[in-house]
């Protein structure tokens, strides 16, 4: 069936070898320069038996890039396909082909929009960066960002804490599809038969629906007009 | 053609990367030739769906309609002077999908990039499917979908030996129509409705399901200018910026379709004045505008002390106005002695704590301020030990109010008379927080093969936030200069442990242990003296990686992700009748996620990879321990779902090389029994997708692909309404100049 011809699986450079980080600075010392603080790095080792960590982990081996001095085609850039990450984060992968995911996928976006793989934090915001986690949402959604004259102080934890945003079985990307989402903070008691929210009787609620349908709590994000997040 | 193996990719993920695209990395001489410069791909292709198209478009990212055009191009230019100019683009009918992009780059000078990029994302706007009535209510005959574009020009100046300066400005939008998960309800969900005096109906026939959607207008203004440069052994960077928002997005929602009430209406519902009863068919549209006008100004530096020990550290201030509107126009359609009528409102009179469903016009302002700042030190006392030590501080000021004009009409429906209501309610937030971030990293390699991490960040933060809120509450206003004052504490512990062992080059294992015990603690004044709710969340979990490579051609990844969630909810204080005083267990979710890949050369001319992942993932909440009613109407939440895909590629001859990829997704969450007494909502699908694709080498400069697929994809969460499939197919031809 076949010819002896080379065809190599993602992502991988045909015919390249192994060359080492060092090779890499030699032109891109302004990238490798800060890689010793990324989280990436903390899995660097050294030795023989890590043949191929650092930048050739993600970029593939570097040998025929450098042979060609540093044409176009010779390397992988992670930018333009999210195999090079998957690799590794295999879950990732999984979560990005569910049916609500952000898209990575359809390649409208990279998943150094929100990570930093060469310098830092990996998760962007985090530490203690002078940004904030939330602002690599809030750069695209605007409306989410607030402030509001009505808080939720669910986004103190971060949109992470309602949404996942690799993916989800869920539409909007949510953790649980359901009041269950709400109730992981607003769980304040029952009785027998009741079930309290934010102090009130909630029991008869989830039977209509979530906690953010019409006529309920529909400005999850924050209000401007209602102490109870509703427009 | 690219686009179209994104079509498999999003239905399930068609591993590896797109074969039809121009791919990178095939540099030895025998194979296929790549195109990096100067070249044009130009596709075609569609789809033949049965079924749902609008769930197919939500799902594959992909026009019903099919697309072609310039599937992706780049030319490179050698000006004069070391001078280039790359003009990348995409132009695909019918997807939408457009990029035009120009650079022109001066060695030693810098560069200027001017373009522009738009793409289409398209929703399916179904609303959920109640399977006791067989309801399903597609109102939208429109296609929806949001195209996001950017205008951007940005460059950069960097001159040898000279600070580099850039500027970068951006033109974002968001226009279009998308669908939304605030749903409306209707009573026509084949539950019984029992009338007749002292009926009593065993469960709530009403349920929310109706799609909703939301009409996007939203624009995004920001430009900065910026510096960087070395002086010595210290780098430093400052920048300037602005950003102008506007947003107003509009949600539409409509409620009980078609079960207007009749009249006279049962004797045992008539009361003296009325209103939206249950059944009276509503209409909501939702304005929200927001438009903001900030700056921002930012410097760091990071000063190389010695060979162990570098100094870095920041400054950034944000100030910002925003201008705020809210609008909630509300058509209620009601029957009453004199007829049926729609009426602004409708009024309802249920109790002190309902909300009234009234006109609503508010407008306001609000400002925010925000200071931070970061200090930290790296530390290298020996070769095989790095520690790195900040700070981050943050002080952030927002105010503001909202005026809100109320109306509403009241009908008496024995006679028609309508009564008008109408107030006014001011509110207002005064809010501040300071947060401190200490951070600690420390990463070891004093032992062979081995490199040993941890991490550690503590967020304290004091805030006080201070509302004012006049409400109504049914025909008056109420709640007026309700101010409720709140002082929350916070410490967020997030701690990393882990390891990486290159056991040989066969053997890696990577092993990580992680925790976060965040405690929030909200103790109330003013108004709400006494009322103190606190909130501690807990969550533990471990990542495991093995890459075993058994052979020089085969290649294993294994990662398993387990993460377990509790929180912890203490409420006291609270006037309402109940036992709601004391600690109970707000979560108790759990996590599993278990992935493989495998990637086999099988021969220099063959190669299979495979890969998929399988995840066990349920979030509980209060259905373990409340009781009664309370617990009929009740479930946890299960999202556990399968994906894998499979691909093999190889040559068949010396010009073509052909693959064949196959992807999988499956989720059975759905629950029907469920039906009788709650919304059933749990994701249950089950999708697969086939595809073969050749490409083949015309000339050295031009290349021939081809693609044909079939998917298909059954819905039940949504009563298999949304189901779809069908063949699909493409070509692309590339052309390098």
């Amino acid at each position: 069936m076949t010819t002896q011809r080379t065809v190599v699986a993602p992502a991988k450079i045909a015919g390249a070898q192994f060359v080492g980080s060092k090779q890499c600075a030699q032109c891109h010392a302004e990238v490798t320069a800060g890689f010793s603080t990324a989280s990436h790095a903390k899995l660097a080792v050294d030795g023989a038996a890590a043949d191929g960590t650092g930048c050739e982990s993600c970029h593939g081996a570097g040998s025929l890039h450098v042979k060609a001095g540093g044409s176009k085609g010779t390397i992988i850039n992670p930018q333009k396909s999210p195999e090079t990450c998957y690799q590794c984060h295999l879950d990732k992968r999984g979560q990005f082909s569910l049916p609500y995911a952000h898209a990575i996928s359809s390649g409208k976006m990279t998943c150094t929009e929100c990570h930093e793989p060469h310098k830092g934090k990996a998760v962007k915001g985090t530490g203690a960066s002078l940004h904030t986690q939330a602002e690599s949402c809030t750069e695209c959604h605007t409306a989410q960002k607030g402030p509001f004259i009505f808080k939720h102080n669910a986004m103190k934890e971060g949109c992470t804490a309602c949404h996942n945003p690799h993916g989800s079985v869920n539409n909007k990307m949510l953790n649980a599809p359901d009041s269950n989402l709400c109730l992981q903070c607003h769980a304040t008691g029952s009785s027998p038969g009741m079930l309290f929210a934010g102090g009130r009787d909630h029991a008869g609620n989830p039977v209509n629906g979530t906690c953010w349908v019409a006529g309920c709590h529909e400005a999850v994000h924050g209000s401007n007009v209602s102490h109870a997040l509703r427009f | 053609m690219k686009s179209f193996t994104i079509a498999l990719r999003k239905t399930g993920l068609v591993a590896g990367l797109a074969f039809l695209s121009v791919p990178v990395g095939a540099a030895e001489a025998d194979a296929l030739p790549t195109f990096d410069t100067n070249y044009i791909a130009v596709s075609a292709g569609g789809a033949d769906i049965k079924g749902s198209k609008a769930a197919y478009q939500a799902r594959t990212a992909k026009a019903r309609t099919g697309a072609a055009g310039i599937e992706d191009m780049r030319f490179d230019y050698d000006l004069k002077d070391n001078t280039t100019l790359a003009i990348t683009g995409r132009a695909l009918a019918g997807q939408e999908d457009y990029l035009l992009n120009f650079k022109l780059a001066k060695e030693e000078v810098g560069s200027v990039e001017v373009g522009y990029k738009t793409f289409r994302t398209f929703y399916d706007g179904a609303g959920n499917f109640f399977p006791i009535g067989n309801v399903w209510m597609p109102l939208f005959s429109r296609q929806l979908y949001v195209d996001r574009g950017q205008l951007y020009v940005q460059g950069t100046i960097a001159l040898p030996n000279a600070p580099v300066f850039t500027f970068k400005y951006t033109h974002s939008t968001r226009d279009g129509r998308k669908d939304s998960t605030i749903l409306g309800d209707t009573n026509l969900t084949g539950i019984p409705i029992y009338a007749g005096p002292g009926a009593v109906n065993p469960i709530s026939a009403t349920r929310k399901l109706l799609p909703t959607y939301v009409d996007l207008d939203e624009k995004n203004d920001a430009w900065e200018i910026g510096v960087r440069h070395k002086v010595g052994n210290t780098s430093l960077v400052a920048s300037l910026g602005g950003n102008i928002i506007e947003n107003r997005n509009v949600r539409e929602m409509q409620q009980n379709i078609g079960e207007l009430a009749v009249f006279p209406a049962p004797v045992f519902t008539v009361p003296t004045v009325n209103n939206v009863r249950a059944g009276s068919p509503r209409r909501t549209t939702m304005t929200q505008r927001h438009e903001e006008d900030g700056y921002h100004a930012s410097a760091s530096f990071e000063t190389v002390i010695d060979s162990k020990l570098t100094l870095f550290g920041g400054l950034q201030y944000h100030k910002a106005d925003v201008d705020i509107e809210t609008s909630r126009q509300l058509t209620a359609t009601i029957a009453s002695a004199t007829g049926i009528g729609q009426y602004a409102g409708g009024f309802v009179n249920t109790g002190a704590s309902a909300r009234a469903p009234y006109h609503l016009v508010a407008k306001g302002d609000l400002e925010f301020e925000v200071f931070t700042g970061n200090l930290g030190a790296r530390f290298t006392p020996s070769p095989d030990l790095a520690i790195e030590a900040a700070v981050r501080t943050e002080q952030w000021e927002d105010s503001g109010k909202n005026l809100g004009n109320y109306s509403s009409q009241g009908v008496t429906l024995a006679t028609g008379a309508v009564t008008s209501y109408a107030s006014q309610g001011l509110h207002g937030v005064k809010n501040t927080e300071k947060p401190w971030t200490p951070t600690l990293d420390i990463r070891y390699t004093g032992i062979k093969n081995v490199a040993l991490y941890a991490s550690w960040e503590y967020r304290t933060a004091k805030q006080n936030e201070h509302v004012r809120y006049e409400g109504l509450n049914g025909q008056t206003k109420a709640n007026e200069l309700d101010l409720i004052g709140k002082n929350i504490k916070e410490k967020h512990s997030n701690a990393t442990v882990g390891i990486s062992w290159n056991l040989n080059p066969a053997l890696t294992l990577r092993g990580e242990l992680f925790t976060k015990d965040h405690e929030n603690d909200f103790v109330g004044y003013s108004d709400v003296l006494g009322r103190d709710y606190a909130l501690n969340f807990d969550i533990a979990g471990a990542k495991l990686t093995a890459v075993v490579k058994p052979t020089p051609t085969i290649n294993l990844t294994s990662r398993y992700l387990v993460q377990q969630s509790k929180s912890t909810v203490f409420h006291s204080g609270l006037t309402t009748t109940g036992v709601i005083n004391g600690s109970v267990d707000g979560s108790d979710s759990t996590r599993h996620s278990f992935s493989e890949g495998i990637t086999w050369s099988v021969s220099k001319a063959v190669y299979v990879q495979a890969n998929g992942t399988i995840v066990y993932d349920q979030m509980q909440t209060m259905y373990p321990w409340i009781s009664g009613n309370a617990k009929r109407n009740f479930r946890n939440a299960d999202n556990n779902y399968v994906t894998g895909d499979a691909t093999v590629g190889f040559a068949l001859d010396k010009s073509t090389d052909a693959k064949i990829q196959a992807t999988y997704y499956r989720a059975d969450n759905f629950d029907e029994s469920y039906a009788a007494v709650g919304m059933p909502l749990g994701a249950s699908a089950k999708e697969s997708t086939i595809s073969v694709s050749v490409r083949h080498k015309l000339s050295d400069k031009t290349v021939l692909s081809g693609k044909l697929g079939y998917f298909d994809s059954e819905n039940t969460t949504r009563g298999g309404y949304a189901d779809f499939s069908g063949p699909l197919a493409c070509v692309m031809l590339t052309h390098a100049f």
